[in-house]
């Protein structure tokens, strides 16, 4: 009945850029990023964020890449829909 | 009366007139370190300049100075130096950066006894290759060698215009006898000094390309601060201004930065000739030497030789077709200069149609007049 | 999810087509380069007006990734050229960012005496311990034993302490800050930004595949950890405080922030003294 939207990212990353340094994967305090078995064309593997529901905007991940190929969209907080139980 | 160009009638010194000619020429930034016999040219600038508005730093070395002139050429201003041999020297791998960014400025080089230190404070004509060569890589120079105080101030005028006209650093080269002596200057009324600037875009940012060129083979200049945001580097470059090590790059970079001047030499080059019309012997030299030379002509004439001067007033480029024209029609080349021969090296990989002879003499001293009649007619014809 | 075709916030101050950039995998001078433009969008800085200028290596190529006017120089050679253009023109903003070796090896003199004069510049300097471009050989600030590929048995040189330096040259703002501090290291680059005088930025900058390899400090990651542990933030205590062990301590923070009027504005002051002293005869 009652949906809530948790999700506060959509989370960018031009992955054709990445170089495989792994700062977004280890310096995420929510964990949402893992690394994935994919190759770039710079033949490197890339993160991908699979948690992106856990991301709390904080930008750690943004301001470390080092190639500026992630971007942290803030989304709109929460809806719900339904009622509200008194 | 103080005014930017001062027009008047003076006893001058060489160093002093090359100083109010970079003014007259609109020069407003100037950036050197003290180096004898250039000093007064730096002296007289740190009392001029700010006064017309303009800017003058004594940096902490001439590699500064140079670096500081390509800067303050691409903030738009037009910037000069002035140094001597061990100067030039330590300037050399920023004028190749002036060169391959195609930066307008003078430098200006009061030649004094080399290699090294040398003898500071005396004469010598040692430069001369250098002038050409000091640099690695491919490039034309463009070199002005004053003969007289008058020189000393117009050619300063015209070294600017070049530089501005073909984007590329100026040598004015001047031994230091030139530079130190006086003589009589005439400056004149301000309308009547001829001053070019550089081209500039004639599109807006989204469509400049730096280094993009027409028929002149010379790219319009956006500088610093005029919203064009370009880039530019010493690494070999394509017309983006970004580097380019392409095979096909390099050749076409350095083929283009040689030819606009070479294709223009004729436009370039100033010589002044002194009875060549009859001549069997020709005097080849430039400066102080020069001056012994014509005197030189005149005393072998009154002993029945016929002899003239060609006097260089720029030495790069080179007139290598003209002397290779007059060669044919003399018996002999002489080429007197205050070093151990450089000059002739380049006369005689020019001139096919006659003999060529050195006259080397390291300086301080010039050649006399009668040293130079006296080799005249020593030439076996 | 992919980057697809939306625009990301420091776009507009990019050469977009110029990505991805020429650094290898954990480099640094990324880091610097986003927090360079992110201090430039906070500083609100007019694109038009800014230059800057680099020397040669790793970090003199970061210019060629910022859309503004640019000039890569010879190297050492981009603090006097900068100030050519500032002096010849004072409304352009003058930033110089190049590496260690550029700027206090080769570049040392005019580093000094441009910060003696006070020109009215920001020189970000990316240190990484070594000359990194051409392989790896040592710099002026190469720790004690380290190895570089002209070091094969270790330095025995002691490294150049650049907050010291560039505070006894008198640079009136000298801060160090190592990659791992984004907030910090952007307001820093903000308040050099926003100053006129010679303020200095220290970034202390990983080179995990070259200074890293060479010397076993293990991947891109481990190297950034090691930074975060050693390093402590000491604002305001005198330089000679501001020590630095790239293994033990790095002492990290504002350390030198005053006022002393810019070397343009001596200029311009020395013309007004000029046009008043009148012609001083000639000859």
């Amino acid at each position: 009945m009652d949906e809530v939207q948790r999700r506060l990212a959509h989370i960018h990353i031009r992955s054709s850029e990445c170089k495989g340094c792994r700062y977004c994967v280890e310096i995420c305090p929510k964990r949402v990023y893992e690394m994935t078995t994919v190759y770039n064309e710079l033949g490197y593997r890339v993160p991908r964020p699979s948690h992106e529901e856990e991301c709390i905007v904080c930008r750690r991940c943004e301001t470390a890449c080092p190639e500026l190929a992630i971007y942290v969209e803030r989304v709109e907080v929460g809806s719900i829909t339904g009622t509200y139980p008194l | 009366m103080r005014g930017e160009i001062l027009t008047g009638t003076y006893l001058a010194q060489g160093d002093w007139a090359c100083a109010e000619g970079a003014i007259a020429a609109g020069c407003r930034f100037f950036a050197a370190y003290p180096i004898t016999p250039a000093t007064e040219i730096m002296e007289r600038m740190a009392v001029r300049l700010p006064q017309v508005g303009g800017d003058f730093v004594q940096f902490e070395d001439e590699i500064a100075s140079m670096a500081a002139l390509v800067g303050a050429s691409y903030a738009g201003a037009k910037a000069m130096t002035a140094t001597s041999g061990p100067g030039l020297s330590l300037m050399a791998e920023n004028i190749g950066l002036a060169l391959m960014t195609e930066a307008p400025c003078v430098v200006v080089d009061i030649m004094r006894g080399g290699p090294s230190t040398g003898q500071p404070t005396m004469a010598a004509q040692g430069d001369l290759m250098q002038a050409r060569w000091l640099t690695h890589g491919d490039y034309e120079m463009i070199a002005l060698v004053p003969a007289s105080v008058q020189e000393m101030f117009d050619l300063t005028v015209e070294a600017f215009n070049l530089a501005e006209r073909y984007r590329l650093p100026v040598l004015l080269l001047a031994d230091a006898l030139i530079g130190q002596m006086y003589e009589k200057l005439v400056i004149p009324e301000a309308d009547q000094v001829g001053v070019e600037s550089r081209k500039k875009p004639t599109v807006g940012p989204g469509d400049y390309l730096p280094f993009q060129v027409d028929d002149s083979l010379v790219p319009a200049m956006a500088c610093f601060g005029e919203g064009y945001r370009f880039y530019v580097t010493g690494l070999t470059h394509d017309e983006s201004g970004y580097p380019d090590m392409s095979p096909q790059g390099q050749g076409r970079l350095v083929t283009r930065l040689c030819a606009k001047v070479r294709d223009r030499a004729g436009e370039i080059m100033r010589l002044d000739t002194y009875h060549l019309e009859d001549a069997e012997v020709v005097v080849v030299a430039y400066g102080m030497v020069a001056r012994s030379a014509q005197q030189a002509v005149d005393l072998a004439r009154e002993r029945g030789l016929r002899a003239g001067l060609l006097r260089l007033v720029t030495v790069w480029p080179f007139p290598t077709q003209f002397l290779d024209g007059l060669s044919r029609r003399l018996k002999a080349l002489l080429v007197p200069e205050m070093n151990c021969g450089q000059l002739v090296h380049e006369v005689r990989g020019a001139a096919r149609g006659c003999s060529v002879h050195s006259l080397p003499k390291p300086g301080p001293i010039p050649h006399s007049a009668q040293e130079i009649m006296e080799a005249m007619e020593g030439i076996k014809i | 999810m992919s980057g697809g075709e939306v625009k990301f916030p420091l776009d507009d101050l990019l050469r977009r087509d110029r990505f991805p950039h020429l650094w290898c995998q954990g480099c640094g001078l990324g880091i610097i380069l986003s927090t360079f433009c992110r201090a430039v969008l906070e500083a609100d800085i007019d694109l038009d007006d800014l230059v800057v200028a680099s020397g040669i290596g790793c970090a003199g190529r970061l210019p060629g990734y910022l859309n503004c006017d640019t000039f890569h120089a010879t190297h050492g050679r981009a603090i006097p050229l900068a100030s050519g253009a500032k002096i010849a023109n004072p409304d352009l903003k003058v930033v110089v960012i190049s590496g260690d070796g550029d700027l206090f090896a080769i570049g040392g003199n005019h580093f000094i005496h441009a910060a003696r004069r006070n020109l009215e510049m920001l020189v970000i300097c990316s240190n990484n311990f070594n000359y990194g471009m051409t392989g790896g050989q040592l710099g002026p600030t190469t720790p004690f034993q380290a190895l570089t590929r002209t070091t094969p048995f270790g330095n025995w040189e002691e490294p150049l302490n650049l907050v010291q330096l560039a505070a006894a040259a008198g640079a009136t703002y000298v801060a160090r800050w190592t990659v791992t501090y984004a907030q910090r290291l952007t307001n820093s680059i903000k308040k050099g930004l926003q100053r006129e005088g010679f303020a200095f930025i220290e970034v202390v900058s990983p080179c995990p595949a070259i200074y890293g390899e060479m010397n076993e400090q293990g991947s891109a990651w481990q190297m950034w950890e090691e930074l975060e542990a050693v390093s402590r933030i000491r604002d305001g205590i005198p330089p000679a405080e501001a020590s630095f062990d790239l293994h033990e301590r790095i002492i990290c923070g504002d350390f030198i922030d005053r006022e002393r009027m810019g070397y343009t504005l001596r200029l311009r002051q020395n013309r007004d003294v000029a046009r008043q002293e009148g012609l001083a005869g000639y000859g």
